[in-house]
């Protein structure tokens, strides 16, 4: 379980996540995630060979991930991006 | 490795062009309902030997003037459907050279390399319909070489990395930011917009958070649904709002979890694109889609088999050009089973040969097989390593075009064991299969 991925999106009774900081994109059985997982949700995996051998939902990691993005998300809606220039 | 993707299709570039009149309506409302008056289909053209060449930046080559159908003429608006494999870009070149995208695929799907190839220096305007990576990936790539103006979005965040690095090119680039909602509008030099959805940033199914715009060309009108699913079309359809369109860009890439009856009904579109990879992880485009559409009686065109659509307009008379010829179809619904191939005679008729594979391959670089079997073939893949068969994007099955071509292209992990592994591909036609096993290296 030493890697990091990103579920970005489902796609009928599939899942497709992004896998560590190479984001490969793999195409998994939803059946394989753990039940409750929904988009955007992190996980820790383990992968061999692009295939998915273990998952499991990083609730924490999520939660900072969501607060780095929100925080620079807030800024382009305030302009910030604009006003140093 | 991208470019190896149609290097091997020294094909047939075939013209279709749709001119289709648009009748004058009264007074120049845009809320006013276009009425198409007649459609007129000609397949004009002598399909004309070239060399195609990287796939998403092949280029129509008009061959030749259609005589029995109107011209568009004058200032042309162009909404360029870019074949960036599984995923969406869109690219208007408006009358008075202004410019605007909507999505651009995944990372490196090469919607960089086609504008850079169409001329283009700078966006106007670039939109990203919703946050998932087959939208926004190469988005990242254009804001981090090309100037943009402004960025459009709907406002809801993901948590991938690929947002994350779309929210930071564009505090890089210093472009405007702004999300829309129903309601709103969309100002491109002389064109407008309309924003049809969604309501507002809420919601679980990013999906169905989609930004749907309407483009009104003086009488030629378009929708841009994003990947708006079943829960926005009737969203869309119980606010009211005129989504009736001569052109549709079809819902989440011709998934049947979008193009209800009722949405078809409301759009009437004339001509239908979708955008998908061939050999897609998920079947797309999906029959129930195709076979809605036609019930519609619309053309339909898919960057899959018609390569990059383009569409021009002069605000009364359209025509479409694609890349390549062909009828869109939905993907064999072959499950392949996970065995070793059956050692049994080869029939004659039917054989697989192996055009092009990238062997050996390092870990971490994109593969990409072609073969030749018969025309029409259900065509399968499977990538077996040490552990089993791959779960890469893009090893999906697919009919083979008109010459019996068919190719994949995938990811080889940065995790996968190095070794001499093999590629199983299957061929089945009218009831007879057959499977051809190609050594794979990896190392």
């Amino acid at each position: 379980m030493n890697v990091k991925a990103v579920v970005d999106r489902f796609e009928g009774n599939k899942a497709v996540i992004l896998v560590g900081d190479e984001e490969e994109q793999l195409v998994v059985d939803r059946a394989q995630l753990p039940p409750g997982t929904r988009e955007g949700h992190w996980l820790r995996v383990e992968v061999r060979d692009d295939i998915l051998t273990r998952a499991e939902i990083d609730e924490e990691e999520t939660a900072r991930v969501k607060a780095r993005i929100a925080t620079k998300l807030d800024r382009l809606r305030r302009g910030e991006h604009r006003k140093k220039r | 490795m991208k470019t190896l993707k149609k290097a091997v299709l020294i094909g047939v570039a075939a013209i279709v062009f749709v001119c289709v009149i648009v009748g004058m309506f009264g007074g120049s409302d845009d809320d006013a309902r276009p009425e198409a008056t007649a459609i007129d289909v000609a397949q004009v053209s002598e399909p004309s030997e070239i060399q195609a060449t990287a796939g998403p930046t092949a280029t129509p080559q008009p061959t030749e003037t259609p005589t029995r159908t109107p011209e568009p003429t004058g200032p042309l608006l162009q909404v360029h459907f870019i074949d960036v494999g599984q995923g969406d870009a869109i690219l208007i070149l408006a009358p008075d050279g202004k410019v605007a995208l909507i999505d651009g695929g995944d990372s490196g799907s090469g919607v960089l390399q086609y504008l850079r190839a169409k001329g283009v220096q700078r966006l106007d305007l670039m939109v990203a319909t919703h946050p998932h990576a087959d939208h926004i990936g190469g988005l990242v790539d254009v804001l981090q070489a090309l100037p943009v103006d402004e960025v459009v979005t709907n406002g809801q965040p993901h948590t991938t990395r690929t947002y994350e690095r779309f929210l930071d090119a564009i505090a890089a680039t210093g472009a405007v930011y702004t999300e829309v909602k129903r309601g709103d509008t969309l100002q491109l030099g002389v064109l407008t917009f309309d924003v049809i959805h969604p309501r507002g940033p809420t919601g679980q199914n990013l999906n169905d958070q989609s930004i749907v715009l309407r483009l009104v060309h003086s009488n030629v009108a378009f929708l841009f649904t994003g990947d708006a699913e079943r829960d926005a079309e009737t969203s869309i359809l119980s606010s009211s709002q005129n989504i009736q369109a001569h052109v549709l860009k079809i819902g989440h890439h011709g998934s049947q979890s979008a193009s209800s009856h009722a949405f078809l009904a409301a759009v009437q579109p004339q001509v239908s694109v979708y955008s998908c990879g061939a050999g897609n992880s998920y079947g797309h485009p999906h029959s129930e889609t195709l076979a809605a559409l036609t019930g519609v009686g619309s053309i339909i065109y898919g960057t899959d088999v018609n390569g990059t659509v383009v569409v021009t307009s002069d605000g009364s008379v359209y025509k479409v050009e694609v890349a390549k010829q062909g009828q869109p179809s939905a993907p064999p619904a072959v499950t392949p089973k996970p065995t070793e191939p059956t050692s049994t005679a080869e029939p004659i008729a039917l054989t697989i040969e192996v055009v092009y594979l990238t062997s050996p391959i390092s870990p971490g670089a994109n593969a990409s097989l072609s073969i030749r079997t018969v025309p029409g073939a259900a065509c399968t893949i499977m990538v077996y390593y040490k552990s089993g068969p791959s779960q890469a994007a893009g090893l999906g099955p697919q009919n083979a075009d008109g010459n019996g071509m068919a190719a994949w292209q995938w990811k080889v992990g940065t995790r996968t064991t190095p070794g001499v592994w093999r590629i199983v591909v299957t061929a089945t036609v009218d009831g007879q299969r057959t499977t051809l096993e190609i050594p794979f290296e990896v190392g």
